[in-house]
């Protein structure tokens, strides 16, 4: 049986890009892949969860990274563990040794290992996801590994962390996609153009979208007490 | 120019740490007096995501580590400068945990005109100085390292921004000359305009919007 391993970069417990990583994960499931999912956030701090990483990187026929976009890249713990996972001379932990050596299987006949990602962020444009994307390319050829693709996936603030089926008529597009996604991967593909091009649409129009955000700060700002300190500027030199 | 370096230089990376040592050099050369921080010896949680240096105690993150600490000489320098090796193109992880405990420095509304990023939290922001390190040239993480520059520089607010990448293979010297140039560029913001630099350098006095630049470069 086939085995994926999913990487969450989310710190958070619930997040959007956990929710659709998993829902690549049923997507494969259903066509018989077995699959094992690992919060990359703290992970690497102790020597038992580096085994673990390792591990079950080594062990996985394709490693999916479901991730939001932290200041136009991926989050620190994400690259922390792509750092790791390459050997690269940035990690400390490995001490540049290079993609793990176990990863390389040369025997005639092995079926290449994939990776692919999918990324979220709350700005409107899927684009604000380009970035992470390429450097997961780059992961993927430093650790020799085959590139799947990924998918990119703007103004997640709209969806609920909860599921694609809160929102079922806004998410339609985005479901297809992911279901695009997860039958190509299973048979060893790549992530077909076409669910890229549907994980890109937006959900809402950007003059709805900005608004509808905005309410949001303000709604947490209040909760939070802090609803007419929203400019503040604590560093700023008097 | 008040200047502010981030260091990502990882222990015992002697060749990374001749890249950093050529920069420090060049802004010396300038004249600028400089605050260093190795973010590899300071104590600082990756971000927890959870918005509350937005919307519980704007403009701060409610950890109190260094990242404070750095988040506030950044915002009063005149010109912050990062330095860190690529993997895979992007910052590294100790500099991206810096970046990312930084968005305390914009404020949570949104600009709409052109691609969406936040609104400015303070009036003014230092310029910006991205050097990557490769231990040979990359031109793939290269391109993507421009590009990553670029977003920050015009997600962060900054008045003026340049991106070099310093190769291992170089001479000391050449990678100062390159950072010099990039210095002298940023100074002169008006002179820097839209143009190649030397050895690899890319910058722009003011940051355009990534999307309509990405396109006139295709």
């Amino acid at each position: 049986m086939s085995k994926a391993l999913l990487l969450l970069g989310s710190p958070r417990n619930t997040s959007v890009s956990r929710m659709l990583g998993e829902t690549l994960l049923a997507g494969l499931a259903k066509r018989g892949w077995e699959s094992q999912t690992l919060q990359l956030t703290g992970l690497l701090e102790a020597q038992e969860g580096r085994a673990r990483l390792a591990g079950e990187f080594l062990g996985a026929d394709l490693v999916i990274l479901a991730s939001p976009v932290y200041v136009d890249a991926p989050p620190a713990p994400v690259v922390h563990a792509l750092e790791f996972l390459a050997g690269n001379p940035a990690s400390p932990a490995r001490d540049g040794a290079g993609p793990l050596p176990e990863a390389r299987d040369a025997s005639p006949g092995a079926r290449p290992r994939h990776f692919a990602a999918v990324f979220t962020c709350g700005f409107p444009e899927a684009s604000h996801t380009d970035i992470c994307l390429d450097a997961c390319r780059l992961f993927a050829r430093d650790a020799e590994l085959a590139w799947a693709g990924g998918l990119g996936v703007g103004g997640a603030g709209a969806l609920d962390p909860r599921g694609l089926g809160r929102r079922s008529g806004m998410t339609a597009n985005l479901r297809s996609a992911l279901e695009l996604a997860a039958a190509s991967l299973a048979v060893g593909g790549d992530i077909p153009a076409e669910a890229r091009r549907l994980a890109a649409k937006p959900f809402v129009p950007r003059w709805l979208y900005i608004p509808m955000a905005e309410i949001g700060w303000l709604a947490q700002a209040f909760k939070r007490g802090a609803l007419f300190k929203l400019d503040g500027t604590p560093f700023r030199k008097s | 120019m008040r200047t502010v370096l981030l260091d990502g230089t990882p222990p015992g990376n002697d060749a990374c740490r001749q890249g950093l040592d050529a920069l420090r050099r060049a802004v010396s050369d300038a004249g600028h007096p400089l605050e260093c921080f190795s973010l590899f010896e300071l104590p600082m949680a990756p971000c927890r995501g959870c918005f509350a240096c937005w919307t519980a105690t704007p403009g701060r993150c409610p950890v109190p580590d260094a990242a404070e600490v750095v988040a506030r000489a950044v915002i009063n320098s005149e010109l912050t400068v990062v330095f860190s090796p690529l993997p895979f193109g992007v910052w590294n992880h100790v500099v991206k945990k810096a970046l990312d405990r930084m968005i305390c420095l914009v404020s949570p509304h949104f600009v709409a005109a052109g691609l969406t990023r936040h609104r400015k939290r303070y009036p003014v922001y230092p310029a910006f100085l991205g050097v990557g390190w490769l231990p040979g040239p990359d031109p793939e993480a290269q391109a993507v390292f421009a590009r990553l520059v670029e977003h920050n520089a015009y997600n962060l607010c900054v008045p003026a921004w340049r991106a070099v990448v310093l190769t291992g293979e170089k001479p000391w010297a050449a990678s100062r000359e390159v950072c010099r140039a990039a210095l002298g560029a940023l100074e002169h913001p008006d002179r820097a305009g839209h143009a190649t630099g030397p050895a690899g350098g890319i910058g722009c006095a003011r940051p355009e919007n990534p999307d309509q630049s990405e396109r006139s470069r295709r």
